[in-house]
């Protein structure tokens, strides 16, 4: 089944909004989101795995056993209607469990054909996980026209507060790179 | 008639030996002589080959053009049996086969030889074709198979070939027209000895067992069902039995000859009431006996002719559908009947019912003919008849014959219908009924006799003779002499008490 994953730094986060005259922290806190979102997508990747490693064991026993009573059933099956026909004495009933074993052999090919079908799924879907991720970098070009705005503005008393995250309002995330 | 010479010396005439006809050819069943008359195929005899070309595959002949569709190919590998599509082969050099996957392809026939050809069937040599039975004694064709029966390691096992191929003996095969084998029997139940194999066209198969019957509908590998008609009748043998044209089987079986109907409504004994010991009196065993039944359409009756094999012997009776009577008839040994079959030729001067004789020869029924033919001779024919016996009076007490007239056959002398010989006859009388039929029986000089010739009424006879019981035989026992009568008139009154 295919998933749908959001590329993860595609996400908003306030905490990410630059701070002006604060460089350092802009990169601590890009190092910490892109830490978080390595973290997330190495929690993804181990979901894949593990839904590709597992090798479907459990539907293939299933499978397996399923394809086993259908063959039993088949033989016994035609061993009645040989009987019923009057037929049992012939090589006709002899060859329903090599009848039988030949179709279970199509059915575990298909079962076979299945489950593959199921990892490749999964493998499919670690693809597109894989092939949506992007590692894009800071908008140098939008930060330096931050840091030149800051510059020519009046020069105030910096309040104590002025370099919490989030106080100020210099521009969106999409400017800096994060869209 | 053509003699295959490749035929001569190649069956056992002395052990039992069936036939049958597909595929515009014939398959015998003698013991382990099991051949083929091919009469549609032409053969190419090549070195041997390394693989052969494929069953129904075209083999192409360079240069002549020709092609043939393979049909069979010999265990050696160094014949090829095919219909010929197109061109005439060849034997020039140069002038390769190749087609249908053979090898090598640089064979150029040594020979080609036109039908018919006399041959051994065997499986399709490639190993992939299974494995004939050693021997068998039965064979029919149902369903486009070769059914084969009476090996006699397997008596009870009946072995079909595959659909439209019979050299393909692969049981088992998942395929709907792959060959199959089984017996007759309930499930874990021991299978009877099979005697004799009828199909009816495509519909349906007996098997004629020992002591049971059995009926296959359908095929065996598709869908088809296997049930029981008799637990207690069985069959003589392979020969024993015949259809009529309203598709009523016949056949002779444990107690008598019995009728199946067409729909299958029942088994009937016909001879239980008119012929309870036929059993017993015929005694016939099927390691010495043959029985053979023909339905004679010319003259509306089944033939059934039981034969000694060593001697010719025989002892037959003819069913007439007219009169559903049987007709004690016995034929000299040199005819002693070994098979019977209704040739039904366009020419209806040859159409006729013929009678594969002891001595070699095939005879037919002759109405016109006066004496039975022996080969370099004739022998006179010898017939009877006894009239039912009559009671004289019709109370427990005597009566006289005062008058007694026959009416002979071929109305007047000369003329356009065929004119009767004499015959004799002899009256006979008794107090009761039994007495006067076992003194006809034994022989016993009759009380009056006589011989009357000439054709139409005869004249008058005044017996006066006084009994409870008459007994009337007629008989002509001549060379060169045959006989028949319209109906005899008589008229008695009462003689006193017994």
């Amino acid at each position: 089944m295919a998933r749908t994953v959001e590329p993860l730094y595609k996400q908003q986060d306030p905490l990410y909004k630059p701070v002006a005259g604060s460089g350092s922290l802009y990169e601590k806190r890009e190092a910490d989101a892109l830490a978080a979102n390595k973290k997330r997508e190495a929690e993804i990747r181990s979901i894949y795995g593990e839904i590709i490693g597992q090798g479907q064991g459990a539907a293939r026993t299933a499978g397996l056993a399923e394809i086993e009573q259908g063959k039993t059933q088949a033989v016994g099956a035609g061993t009645q209607q040989m009987i019923s026909s009057g037929l049992y004495g012939t090589t006709t009933a002899a060859s329903l469990p090599v009848q039988a074993e030949n179709q279970a052999s199509l059915s575990r090919l298909k079962l076979e054909d299945m489950l593959r079908e199921r990892t490749n799924t999964a493998k499919l879907g670690l693809a597109g996980f894989s092939e949506r991720i992007e590692t894009p970098y800071p908008d140098y070009s939008a930060l330096m026209q931050a840091y030149a705005a800051q510059s020519s503005a009046p020069q105030t008393k910096k309040s104590k507060y002025s370099d919490r995250a989030g106080a100020g309002d210099y521009g969106s995330a999409r400017a800096l790179g994060w869209a | 008639m053509t003699l295959l010479a490749a035929s001569a010396d190649d069956i056992d005439t002395s052990d039992q030996l069936t036939m049958a006809s597909a595929f515009q050819k014939a398959f015998i069943a003698n013991g382990s002589n099991l051949k083929i008359a091919d009469f549609i195929n032409t053969k190419l005899t090549v070195t041997s080959l390394t693989t052969a070309p494929t069953r129904g595959s075209t083999v192409t002949q360079v240069t002549s053009g020709a092609t043939m569709i393979v049909d069979f190919v010999n265990t050696a590998k160094t014949i090829i049996y095919g219909y010929t599509t197109n061109g005439t082969f060849t034997t020039t050099a140069g002038h390769t086969l190749s087609g249908g996957s053979m090898d090598p392809t640089t064979r150029v026939p040594s020979a080609v030889t036109a039908n018919p050809h006399w041959y051994d069937w065997t499986v399709y040599p490639g190993g992939a074709t299974g494995a004939m039975p050693a021997k068998a004694y039965l064979i029919c064709v149902y369903r486009g198979r070769l059914t084969l029966a009476g090996n006699p390691r397997y008596p009870n096992q009946w072995f079909m070939s595959k659909v439209a191929d019979p050299s393909n003996w692969l049981y088992g095969a998942d395929d709907p027209m792959s060959a199959v084998a089984g017996n007759n029997a309930d499930a874990g139940q021991c299978p009877d000895i099979i005697r004799s194999l009828i199909s009816f066209h495509d519909d349906y198969l007996i098997f004629g067992c020992a002591s049971t019957i059995w009926i296959l509908r359908g095929d065996p590998v598709a869908g088809g069902s296997l049930d029981n008609l008799s637990d207690t009748t069985g069959m003589f043998g392979s020969n024993s039995w015949c259809f009529d044209d309203n598709r009523n089987l016949y056949f002779w079986g444990s107690g008598g000859i019995y009728k199946i109907k067409s729909d299958f409504s029942g088994i009937q004994n016909l001879t239980e009431m008119v012929l309870p010991d036929i059993i017993d009196t015929e005694a016939a065993d099927p390691t010495t006996h043959r029985i053979t039944m023909g339905y004679d359409k010319k003259r509306h009756g089944i033939v059934v002719a039981i034969t000694v094999l060593a001697t010719g012997v025989n002892s037959n009776y003819f069913y007439s559908f007219k009169t559903e009577g049987f007709y004690p008839e016995t034929y000299p040994e040199e005819c002693g009947p070994y098979s019977l079959f209704y040739y039904d030729a366009n020419d209806t001067t040859y159409a006729d019912l013929l009678v594969g004789c002891k001595d070699g020869y095939i005879r037919k029924y002759m109405n016109t003919a006066k004496d039975d033919d022996i080969g370099a001779s004739d022998e006179a024919i010898s017939s009877y008849v006894t009239y039912p016996i009559t009671p004289l009076s019709e109370i427990d007490a005597k009566g006289k014959l005062t008058e007694l007239v026959f009416d002979l056959a071929g109305g007047a002398a000369a003329g356009d219908f065929s004119d009767t010989n004499g015959v004799t006859y002899e009256l006979f009388r008794g107090d009761d009924a039994e007495t006067v039929l076992e003194d006809i029986r034994d022989g016993a000089t009759a009380w009056k006799s006589g011989t009357l010739s000439g054709t139409g009424r005869k004249a008058k006879l005044r017996p006066r003779m006084k009994g409870v019981f008459m007994g009337l035989k007629l008989y002509n026992s001549t060379a060169s002499e045959t006989w028949a009568i319209n109906r005899v008139l008589y008229d008695t009154k009462k003689a006193g008490k017994v």
